[in-house]
């Protein structure tokens, strides 16, 4: 294929001919001071909050603050280029961003300007940056799970599509892990991703990239970048502009997940634009519509209803707490507004259960109606079981003699926590995951070893998939344990016991 | 900048104080009012003050604004100073200023009660931006159609500006009426783009061809 150039310049000339002048009419102001990215302009009486506004220089601004004798805007993009006195122009538009299939695979910034070097996107479809959600009517009850990958989030906190799930937990418990393996995970699903990062930094980002395009994610994924060197007013918009590239799939019919990491950065941006713009400050002096900057985001994920086109959004945000502090002021704000959320423990994380999920305070509003039938069935009283065990288990290590009832929970608790373990980057399929989930939770595993769990899952897979694929593909086709099924993978299992050799030197168990 | 400009005002307009701005609007339309027939009488004396005492005798706006010297001693001075030479009304102005201890905006007030009186009087000041120097004949002809079409008398400034290419730009308060070659030409680039885009993106096979035709 080659290019042709005479075609462009058809065009072109076809653009002259039709030219008409006329007189350019446009409303103005001018710089007052300028500073931290925002401007006070005096002038622009006509201007209306959210406006976009553009500046002599080509910057462009969004005017923020409407107060008596000025404008606050605040300015998106190169700040440094702005003096006093320099001619502000109202747009008469709101901010808005490219959308579409051309920026599955790239990199960009909040305004939808590409960052890796791939050339420009070719598109002239847009939408506005800051929507206002769709309504009760306009909405369906959260139906269909949007699978992680993930073990225990799948069985003990699923997520459905259209659901919020927070992600919360102290720095490196692997909050971003989680949902990078959700993002890994849609590879055959067809959801659209989109990775907005605020506030990191860009090494960190990069290496998320890199782990995406290994994992063959980034066919479909968007990254969204703010990064902690990025002026506030773009850490401010970018998950906002990711919500509108999100959105362009779920008006069409389409699936999207967005991940927004994290929010706790995005309220410190809007903090600090906030106070420069003098707004009065409230508890740890976020301003007092903190909350409505999160709200009106989260909202706007959503399942449409089917005279719509039954499309969704799933968002996964991501709050970082400061030693374990949940009652702080965005935590707490987050946490009221989401369908639930996975709270991840950094002594978990350090004890090598990763991914460190503490399941007595973990939670899916949602719940079952985003599981498939066989998962809602092996896994109904998991999250409870867990959280039993853990307590039982501090009990225990008081050294007092355990009745055997006792003993044999705490047994199938250790099993469970270790079948429950998952490496970086592996998801799991649904189908696996009910397969094993099944074997721990009917006690197959007791009498496994605690340290050969792992290798009994990863062997187990392998030899359902290998020499009983009939039964695997029965499950996924009914995606629903019958009497019938239950049979033939209890056969299934007990077949692969007599294989085993880590079952056949039965130890004593191994009690913490 | 906001300090030094609730004192000392320059002519440039993105210098100065919004709220000096705003409390200087109130006072300047009270004393127009309050000069009832002899509103241009009260302002040609206000702004004689400025021009002859404030800016010749630096220290005196000083003092003005001062809050070390007494109120009662400012208004004392006040009647040394203007006693007689200046209307009843315009004393009377200055002591409620000196009273209410704003003497020291009396700059911005006077500034502010000038283009108060220009909009009463039903002019509007308008910058006039030319590429080229317009001669008499057609500068008269600009603010004739700029009457017409405002329907206020124009009070013009005029300046060159040759990256306008051709063509002129008129402002009046906030609004900008562009109609230079400049915006013209920015106007069809940005149009161009578009279109090419779009058409790349309805019909991208009309832009490529077979490198086995060749």
């Amino acid at each position: 294929m080659k290019f042709k150039s005479d075609e462009i310049s058809s065009v072109i000339q076809k653009e002259i001919e039709q030219f008409a002048s006329h007189i350019d009419v446009r409303e103005v102001g001018r710089v007052l001071e300028v500073g931290d990215g925002i401007a006070q302009v005096y002038g622009l009486s006509d201007v209306m909050a959210g406006e976009m506004v553009e500046f002599a220089s080509g910057v462009n601004g969004l005017a923020f603050n409407l107060e008596e004798n000025s404008v606050g805007v605040i300015i998106l993009g190169d700040y440094l280029n702005i003096n006093e006195g320099e001619e502000v122009r109202s747009t008469g538009k709101l901010l808005s961003v490219p959308v579409g299939d051309e920026l599955l695979g790239r990199v960009v910034d909040p305004l939808g300007n590409p960052l890796d070097g791939k050339g420009p996107i070719v598109t002239n479809q847009r939408r506005d940056v800051e929507t206002i959600a769709t309504g009760v009517a306009e909405r369906q009850p959260v139906c269909e799970p949007l699978q992680t990958g993930i073990k225990a989030v799948d069985a003990m906190t699923p997520v459905g599509r259209g659901q919020r799930e927070l992600i919360i937990g102290d720095r490196k418990t692997g909050k971003t892990a989680i949902a990078i393996d959700a993002i890994i995970n849609q590879r055959e699903s067809g959801v659209k991703c989109f990775y907005v990062a605020v506030g990191q930094k860009e090494s960190t980002i990069a290496g998320v990239v890199e782990k995406l395009r290994e994992a063959g994610a980034m066919d479909y994924t968007t990254v969204i970048v703010s990064a902690a060197s990025d002026p506030a007013p773009m850490q401010y918009i970018a998950p906002y502009s990711g919500t509108a590239m999100a959105e362009e799939y779920m008006f069409n019919g389409g699936h999207a997940l967005v991940v927004y990491d994290d929010l706790s950065k995005q309220a410190v941006a809007y903090r600090e634009l906030s106070l420069l713009m003098r707004r009065p400050p409230g508890r740890e002096a976020f301003p007092g519509d903190v909350f409505y900057c999160h709200s009106r985001l989260l909202e706007r994920s959503s399942k449409l209803s089917d005279e719509l086109g039954g499309g969704s959004i799933t968002s996964l945000p991501i709050i970082e707490t400061l030693e374990g502090e949940v009652s702080a002021y965005i935590p707490t704000n987050v946490i009221s507004i989401t369908d639930g959320q996975i709270y991840l423990q950094p002594d978990l994380f350090f004890a090598g259960i990763k991914p460190a999920m503490n399941a007595g305070i973990s939670v899916s509003r949602v719940g079952g109606a985003a599981q498939i039938k066989a998962m809602k069935k092996v896994a109904g009283g998991l999250r409870l079981d867990l959280a039993a065990f853990r307590e039982l288990e501090a009990f225990a290590q008081l050294g007092t003699e355990l009745d055997p009832a006792t003993q044999a929970r705490l047994d199938r608790g250790y099993r469970m926590v270790e079948l429950l373990k998952q490496g970086q980057y592996k998801p799991l399929n649904v189908i696996d995951q009910v397969l094993v989930i099944f074997a721990g939770t009917r006690g197959f595993l007791d009498s496994v070893p605690v340290d050969k769990v792992q290798d009994w899952e990863e062997k187990f897979l392998t030899f359902m998939l290998d020499q009983k694929s009939e039964v695997r593909s029965e499950l996924a086709d009914k995606k629903d344990l019958t009497d019938d099924l239950v049979e033939k993978i209890t056969a299934c299992i007990e077949e692969f016991g007599t294989q085993y050799e880590g079952a056949e030197e039965p130890e004593p168990a191994a009690t913490a | 900048m906001m300090n030094t400009s609730a004192t000392k005002d320059t002519s440039r307009e993105t210098v100065f104080d919004v709220d000096a701005e705003k409390l200087a609007g109130v006072y300047a339309q009270a004393a127009l009012d309050a000069a009832g027939d002899k509103e241009d009488e009260v302002l040609d004396e206000l702004q004689t003050i400025v021009s002859e005492v404030l800016d010749t005798h630096p220290d005196m706006e000083e003092v003005f604004g001062s809050a070390l010297v007494s109120i009662d001693e400012k208004v004392e001075m006040l009647d040394r100073l203007f006693g007689s030479r200046v209307s009843t009304t315009t004393l009377s102005f200055l002591k409620v200023l000196t009273k209410h201890d704003r003497l020291g905006v009396l700059r911005q007030v006077v500034r502010v009660a000038g283009q108060l009186w220009e909009r009463r009087c039903n002019r509007v000041p308008v910058q006039l931006e030319t590429a080229i120097e317009l001669d008499d004949a057609l500068h008269a002809e600009v603010v004739d159609s700029l009457r017409g079409t405002l329907g206020v008398e124009p009070v013009v400034t005029t300046t060159i500006n040759p990256d306008l290419i051709a063509g002129f730009v008129v402002r009046v308060g906030d609004k900008v009426y562009d109609a230079s070659t400049r915006a013209s030409l920015e106007r069809s680039r940005q149009s161009m783009i578009m279109h090419a885009v779009e058409a790349i993106q309805s019909s991208p096979e009309q832009f490529l061809e077979r490198s086995d035709a060749e």
